[in-house]
């Protein structure tokens, strides 16, 4: 009989030991996952908390639309900026290109034509005729000229020294019979100023006993000025 | 001596509580109103034995069948859009307090005895 209220005892005593573990781990649990819900999960919010964070969101939501709106405004200010510019850069070089062509800094390409002028042994070309030569050349709308595969720019000079031989280009350049002389220009107009009889350059030559051999053609080539356009003492008039 | 088995019953829920990992927060509204209901068994428990009339088996039996009962009723009010689960907090939140106040009159007059029994041996 002792035995069995002993045995009644332990068994109850299990019992209660084994439910308040039971319920003590339960609340744990409980405790565990209403916690971490509360952290990161929206659903465990009230109703009122929920109401205020989506006002805030809102107020975030339109706070972000109208930085975007006006970031975009500066974009687009930008790309009209830049557009602008690309315009302008665009303009600058147009010019610069017709600047280089007009200095003779570009290979240029055209019709007009070829002058060969020979010394004979009874006369010699001088610096003077050259310097004729490329004048009238010019007055008859001659846009590029070249002696002897050397370019003439406007700032060039056809010199003899010492009597005895032409230079051009401040003295860089040595000239020799024969003179190949090629101009780009309207060849019938060329042609035409060269052949004027008696008072054109051809006849004037000829009857010096020179030779001149005057050729037109459909295309020529200018090669570019090769030295560099330097100004030591040339500055722009404010 | 059966304080000792509750003590340890309790470490030990402590331990398995930290080793089991959280659960799912639909779920959670099910396990709160288990642990509300088992609490009330518990306090029910200690007041029926400061009553005399403890017996194992109601204890064991309110302590489960309440819980789930609880469970249940608190699954059905949501299928039919009703918060039972009030209900049921109330009435069990309100048997808690009726026990916890037999509870407190129980260890009140056992103070007022004590010092009865001092005043009179002095």
């Amino acid at each position: 009989m002792k035995t069995k209220t002993d045995k009644n005892k332990i068994v109850l005593r299990v019992t209660i030991a084994f439910i308040s573990t039971l319920l003590v781990s339960t609340i744990l649990i409980q405790f565990k996952s209403v916690d971490e819900y509360r952290k990161s999960n929206i659903e465990s919010l009230r109703e009122d908390e929920l109401k205020t964070q989506v006002a805030t969101y809102k107020s975030k939501y339109e706070e972000a639309q109208e930085q975007l709106q006006s970031n975009q405004n500066k974009i687009d200010e930008y790309k009209n900026t830049a557009d602008e510019n690309a315009k302008s850069s665009e303009l600058i070089e147009e010019e610069l290109a017709q600047s280089n062509d007009l200095l003779g800094l570009t290979d240029v390409k055209g019709e007009g034509v070829i002058l060969t002028l020979i010394d004979t042994d009874e006369n010699r070309y001088t610096s003077e005729n050259i310097r004729t030569l490329i004048n009238e050349l010019k007055y008859a709308g001659a846009e590029a000229i070249s002696i002897n595969g050397n370019r003439v720019i406007n700032l060039a000079d056809i010199v003899t020294i010492n009597d005895t031989f032409i230079v051009m280009n401040g003295g860089s350049i040595r000239l020799d019979s024969p003179y190949e002389i090629k101009a780009i220009g309207d060849r019938k107009y060329l042609t035409s100023t060269l052949n004027m009889k008696n008072s054109g350059f051809v006849d004037l030559m000829k009857s010096s006993n020179l030779e001149i051999l005057v050729k037109e053609s459909e295309s020529i080539t200018i090669n570019k000025y090769n030295g560099s356009i330097k100004n030591e003492y040339i500055k722009e008039d404010e | 001596m059966t304080l000792i088995y509750i003590i340890v019953g309790c470490l030990l829920g402590v331990g398995i509580g930290f080793l089991i990992p959280t659960i799912p927060y639909s779920v959670s509204n099910y396990l709160a109103i288990a642990i509300v209901a088992s609490l009330d068994s518990v306090f029910g428990g200690i007041a029926s034995n400061i009553k005399k009339v403890f017996d194992i088996k109601v204890f064991i039996s309110g302590f489960f069948v309440n819980s789930i009962l609880a469970i249940l009723l608190t699954y059905l009010g949501q299928k039919l859009n009703v918060d039972i689960y009030l209900a049921a907090i109330i009435v069990f939140v309100g048997r808690m307090f009726n026990n916890l106040g037999i509870i407190r009159r129980y260890y009140l007059e056992k103070i007022d005895i004590k010092s009865d029994n001092k005043t009179t041996k002095d």
